[in-house]
């Protein structure tokens, strides 16, 4: 018995030293922390020169009459500023990208195309129930429960903005309140899968983009879709950081 | 012989657990390694230059920063929300008021015989205050007039000039809009004037203390 667990001795020694060694070699700090370092340091160079981009495109933005849209990524905030002013800023709930854009979003090639200020060439505007003009101001004054009705669906009723920006960006900004049950959230979903498989619904329409364009799906409040679209018109310019 | 056996088998399988554990080790280390040096796609520079370039950045970040910061009045100033019906008095990044307000309702009106329409929104933009009223008189338009369904009177008739309808306090800041008062206090909140921005009395109040003519107006 003796005899037999000898070679299983020896063996144990050697695994100590084969151990200490495959050790020293992983735990050599010059290996591990050298390899962070440098990441860290490659990693923060790219969040420098991405927000370099950002600065210069608001300064420069910041010298025209018309209002411009900045779209912090990392941040999950959308902006409005006026020379320089920052009028508004919106929390993004989700944000979601296609392939296309997540590609983009690595991060050198992400910078190259936000560096220049993005140019909104077409915008779509979606929801099941008008309620940004009022019909007519003679009728509100005679009879305002109907008014407090509009502000309410101005708040609340789902929204879809979908906004064409050249190079081939489209940004869906997604409008609607979030569902209190799971089976609500459940209802919704269906809904719009269902709704996705049309081509002529806003569902359909986004479902098509999401194969040829770079898109980018941001959730808000309805009402923060509200208060953004006016100031969204033909040629407004946007900022995008990554 | 035999008896050896058991004993080399293992002495074999310890060898190679021991083999796989360092070259799993060592692969890690190596990734490690081949990590720090960039990829196709990273920054591609040494680390040397890369640490000077980011210092470069930091400052040129900071620069850049200072700059956008005076774009923003250092006096107070003025920010309106037209869908939300918000109105806020600033002062660099804080905010002394948000309060609710009226702003246009986006609607048309006709003149009977068709010759004049007007649109009743309020203006986006940068404004100043161009002149602060105490106990503002309101000086008819023509619209007011073909709203009602009355005749147009002469500009100076003195059926065009009427007070009180407009509060206590009015900030004009051109193209015939201004921040006023209101006698209808419940549509606050709500699309519903001519284009002016109708603000509760109290939150007028402090706006107009603070307010000089030359406050910055955003209207959005």
């Amino acid at each position: 018995m003796v005899r037999g667990l000898r070679p299983l001795l020896h063996c144990t020694w050697i695994s100590a030293i084969a151990l200490i060694l495959v050790g020293e070699v992983a735990s050599d700090p010059s290996c591990a922390a050298r390899a962070q370092g440098a990441e860290n340091l490659d990693a923060e160079y790219v969040r420098l020169r991405a927000v370099n981009a950002v600065l210069k495109a608001r300064l420069s933005l910041s010298q025209q009459t018309e209002p411009y849209l900045i779209l912090d990524l990392p941040g999950r905030e959308v902006g409005l500023e006026l020379q320089g002013v920052t009028l508004t800023r919106v929390p993004v709930r989700k944000v979601s990208v296609n392939r296309l854009a997540a590609e983009i979003a690595d991060d050198t090639a992400g910078i190259g195309f936000c560096e220049v200020p993005f140019v909104l060439g077409e915008d779509r505007w979606f929801e099941e129930v008008p309620t940004l003009a009022v019909k007519d101001t003679a009728a509100i004054m005679s009879h305002p429960d109907t008014t407090g009705a509009l502000v309410e669906r101005i708040r609340t009723t789902p929204v879809l903005s979908l906004l064409r920006f050249d190079r081939n960006l489209v940004v869906a900004l997604n409008g609607y309140i979030q569902p209190t049950s799971r089976i609500e959230g459940w209802k919704r979903s269906l809904r719009l899968l269902w709704r996705s498989l049309k081509s002529k619904t806003p569902e359909g329409i986004l479902q098509s983009r999401r194969g040829d364009s770079v898109l980018l799906e941001l959730e808000l409040e309805p009402a923060q879709v509200r208060s953004l679209a006016p100031n969204l018109t033909h040629g407004t310019k946007m900022v995008l950081r990554f | 012989m035999n008896r050896s056996m058991p004993g080399q088998g293992a002495l074999i399988l310890w060898l190679a657990g021991l083999a796989i554990l360092a070259a799993v080790l060592l692969g890690a280390c190596s990734q490690d390694r081949e990590d720090a040096v960039p990829k196709p796609g990273s920054v591609g520079l040494d680390e040397a230059t890369l640490k000077r370039r980011t210092d470069a950045l930091r400052k040129e970040n900071a620069q850049l920063q200072v700059r956008l910061d005076k774009l923003v009045p250092k006096e107070p100033y003025i920010v309106v929300n037209t869908t939300l019906n918000r109105i806020c008095l600033r002062k660099g990044g804080e905010t002394l008021l948000d309060a609710v307000c009226s702003t246009g309702s986006n609607t048309q009106l006709t003149a009977p015989d068709g010759s004049r329409t007007w649109f009743f929104s309020t203006p986006r933009g940068v404004f100043k205050v161009k002149n602060r009223m105490e106990r503002p008189v309101w000086v008819r338009p023509d619209w007011a007039f073909v709203e009602e369904g009355e005749p147009v009177p002469t500009a100076s008739s003195p059926e065009r000039f009427e007070e009180g309808v407009l509060g206590d306090y009015g900030l004009y800041f051109g193209g015939g809009y201004l921040i006023h008062g209101t006698l209808f206090q419940r549509f606050l909140g709500q699309n519903v004037t001519h284009g002016c921005i109708r603000v509760g009395d109290e939150d007028l109040a402090q706006i107009w203390k603070v307010t000089r003519v030359g406050t910055p107006v955003y209207i959005f």
